[in-house]
């Protein structure tokens, strides 16, 4: 990025460096400076300088908004608008409570670009698809989120806002066509039509099912079901972000960073090819793919790791499938700081890291932020830590200064340095799972599992040696701790509720309707045996949430036809 | 120094179905198998029968119980009972994010050992080995 003879003129400085440095740390004092690298493995020097950052081509970063894109989608950040702060929500029994907090975090702040957020999440029953009246769901009713089984939840927490303009995502592994189903029923009912909607579907089941280890169908399955709900968002609801890269529990799984973004683009890669082939054109889908980014704790590399994912993303949409639609060379990003870095000892202490973990975030231009409250350690977070998750956001935004220029490191020699070497590191592990048959290949094979499986071990020796610094873990250590107070929920009156008002529910139905429903959702289920034949499955599964199938029933369906799977 | 020929510990670990969380419980799995102990690890169950049936089956010395969602005191308290209702007497513990309020409660449910957010792996290790021993 630097002519020669000013390169020669650094050349010079940088031997006059090296020459103190020689001289004082290893001459004078005899020491030596331990070798350091980042997360990702890339091994770090003492300073950078233009000389390592002199064969990156200017046209690799450009400006904001020009192609690559590594400095920002467009050619103002936040001097046109702040990042959206989006808070995932959801507990206790009933949609009402859950729908209390959103209303009070949208009081104290928390908004989209446009409207409302209404961002939620299931309790553990409604996420692995159990009605709360179920055997299967008995002690997990009200636990982690809250009960969505049927459209009267969905409309005790959507009732009175303009679904034109709020932003509504259900946080779903394997229901999340159903869910999406009753959405759109329920919207139906009021006179909406699919293409107003306005929000977004997860559709990343088979992380999750790796990530979490839980129950899904086996992934070549899963995968037709995710091409079926993309299929059906492209077509019929241009507004939906029909996919959710998630490298959120990636990272949760102590992937580095440049390992999370091979898993995602590696997912995205064959997603879109699957789109492909049935039948959808790519600058339609592309566009509507949105993202969960973790955030950890290596501040310089998460900045980096946004900055690159940008340029990979945008290289590959361009190179590989040749789109030229800046929408879909454009990747809109969601952070989630990490929950794997909070700690249950000296709670307070995690309001330092989400500090820096959004901070990061900015610096590294994402679009948006779901900040983990301090407390997430020890309990769902109460009222008071989802609020001060949010005052970090607005701290920053109001007071830090870090908002007022576009990519502020942009130019740094360090930072550009290291985005490039990530680039690198990220591309070399992608071109690796591709030559192992792809994403969803290397999931069934176990090798994606292993490769995690390796880092939660690496980690955890770590920790334990004291190679690996976790403050008021293994340093800094306090005896007494601090009392916080921790949020619960009655969990068996929940559940009481809840199985009370889906038996209601179950009964208000005209139970041949149901019936048949779910016959048709079989099989349409059955009849799809290749992604080319994607397109019949959600419209049917419409048709069940009209006749008010619950959660529960749809799910089961699905189960009987699939099949079961675990990853280990 | 000549010790009495101990026969293998061996225990239990699992965790609910829906538990999303398994980083924590395959790392005392590890921890567990690294220090000399059997475990059987039963990756899911769906319910507490299930695990009575398979402790009894394998004939451990223990059922340890991971849960990271909150679920701890139902499982607790169900465990417990399927357990005396079967006429078995077999330690039980705890580990997750369990808040220290409810370590107590689960104690007093008749829980053995809760070992929440700050515990070591060798903790739990040294732990079972005491307790083992004592039975």
């Amino acid at each position: 990025m630097t002519d020669e003879k000013n390169l020669d003129i650094v050349r010079q400085m940088e031997d006059e460096w090296q020459k103190n440095y020689t001289e004082k740390y290893e001459k004078k004092l005899r020491v030596k400076i331990p070798e350091s690298h980042t997360e990702s493995g890339i091994s770090l020097k003492p300073v950078y300088t233009p000389l390592d950052i002199s064969d990156i081509d200017y046209s690799d970063i450009e400006m904001p908004g020009s192609y690559p894109y590594t400095r920002g989608l467009y050619p103002l950040t936040y001097q046109y608008q702040p990042w959206m702060t989006q808070q995932i929500h959801g507990y206790a029994s009933r949609a009402e409570e859950t729908r209390e907090r959103g209303e009070k975090l949208a009081r104290e702040g928390m908004k989209g670009y446009k409207g409302a957020v209404l961002f939620v999440v299931p309790d553990l029953a409604s996420a692995y698809g159990y009605d709360p009246d179920t055997q299967e769901a008995r002690g997990m009713v009200g636990i982690g989120g809250t009960s969505v089984n049927s459209e009267e939840d969905i409309r005790i927490i959507c009732d009175g806002y303009d679904l034109k303009k709020t932003r509504v995502g259900f946080s779903t592994k394997t229901t999340c066509l159903p869910i999406l189903a009753m959405y759109v029923a329920y919207a139906e009912r009021l006179g909406y039509e699919p293409k107003d909607l306005n929000g977004q579907s997860q559709n990343r089941r088979k992380i999750s099912w790796l990530g979490q280890n839980t129950r899904d169908h086996p992934p070549q399955e899963q995968l037709k079901l995710q091409v079926e709900l993309i299929k059906y968002c492209v077509e019929h609801m241009p507004r939906w972000n029909h996919t959710n890269l998630c490298g959120y529990v990636v990272g949760e799984n102590c992937a580095s960073p440049a390992q999370e973004m091979a898993f995602m683009l590696s997912e995205a890669i064959e997603l879109i090819e699957c789109g492909i082939k049935a039948g959808l054109n790519p600058d339609d889908m592309i566009p509507r793919f949105s993202a969960q980014m973790h955030m950890g704790m290596d501040f310089f590399e998460e900045i980096c790791k946004l900055r690159a994912f940008r340029k990979m993303w945008a290289k590959t949409i361009k190179e590989r499938f040749g789109c030229d639609k800046a929408a879909s060379q454009q990747f809109r990003i969601h952070v989630h700081t990490g929950g794997i870095n909070l700690t249950a000892q000296q709670p307070l202490n995690n309001i330092t890291r989400a500090t820096l973990q959004v901070l990061a975030s900015v610096l590294g231009s994402t679009q948006s932020i779901h900040t983990s409250s301090y407390d997430e350690a020890l309990s769902l977070p109460s009222e008071d830590a989802a609020i001060t998750s949010l005052r970090v956001n607005q701290i920053i935004l109001n007071e830090s200064g870090a908002a007022k220029v576009c990519d502020p490191l942009g130019g740094s020699y360090y930072v550009e340095w290291l985005t490039d070497k990530l680039e690198k590191e990220a591309w070399k592990i992608t071109g690796e799972i591709e030559k192992r048959g792809g994403f969803t290949q290397c999931m069934e094979t176990g090798w994606l599992w292993n490769m995690l499986d390796q880092r939660i071990r690496t980690w955890r020796q770590e920790v334990d040696s004291g190679q690996r610094i976790i403050v008021g873990v293994n340093k800094y250590r306090q005896e007494e701790a601090l009392e916080v107070p921790e949020f619960t929920v009655d969990q068996g009156v929940v559940e009481k509720m809840a199985a009370q008002r889906i038996r209601e529910w179950k009964q208000s139905r005209n139970q041949d309707e149901v019936k048949n429903a779910l016959k048709r959702v079989e099989a349409a289920a059955r009849g799809y045996m290749s992604v080319d034949q994607a397109g019949h499955l959600m419209p049917v599964l419409i048709d069940a949430a009209r006749a008010r199938c619950t959660l529960g029933e749809m799910v089961e369906v699905f189960f009987q036809v699939y099949g079961q799977a675990y990853p280990c | 120094m000549e010790t009495a020929k101990k026969e293998k510990v061996r225990v239990l670990l699992t965790r609910h179905v829906f538990e999303g969380h398994d980083i924590g419980l395959r790392t005392i799995v590890n921890r567990c198998r690294e220090s000399g102990i059997e475990v059987i690890y039963y990756p899911r169950f769906k319910d507490l029968n299930e695990v009575v049936k398979v402790a009894e089956e394998e004939d451990v010395g223990l059922i340890g119980i991971s849960s990271s969602t909150g679920a701890h005191l139902y499982l607790s308290e169900v465990l417990i009972s399927t357990l005396k209702e079967k006429g078995m007497v077999m330690p039980v513990i705890v580990g997750g994010i369990i808040p220290d309020k409810d370590a107590s409660t689960l104690k007093g449910l008749g829980i053995a050992g809760v070992f929440g957010p700050g515990s070591t792996p060798d903790e739990v290790v040294s732990f079972i080995f005491t307790l083992l021993d004592r039975h």
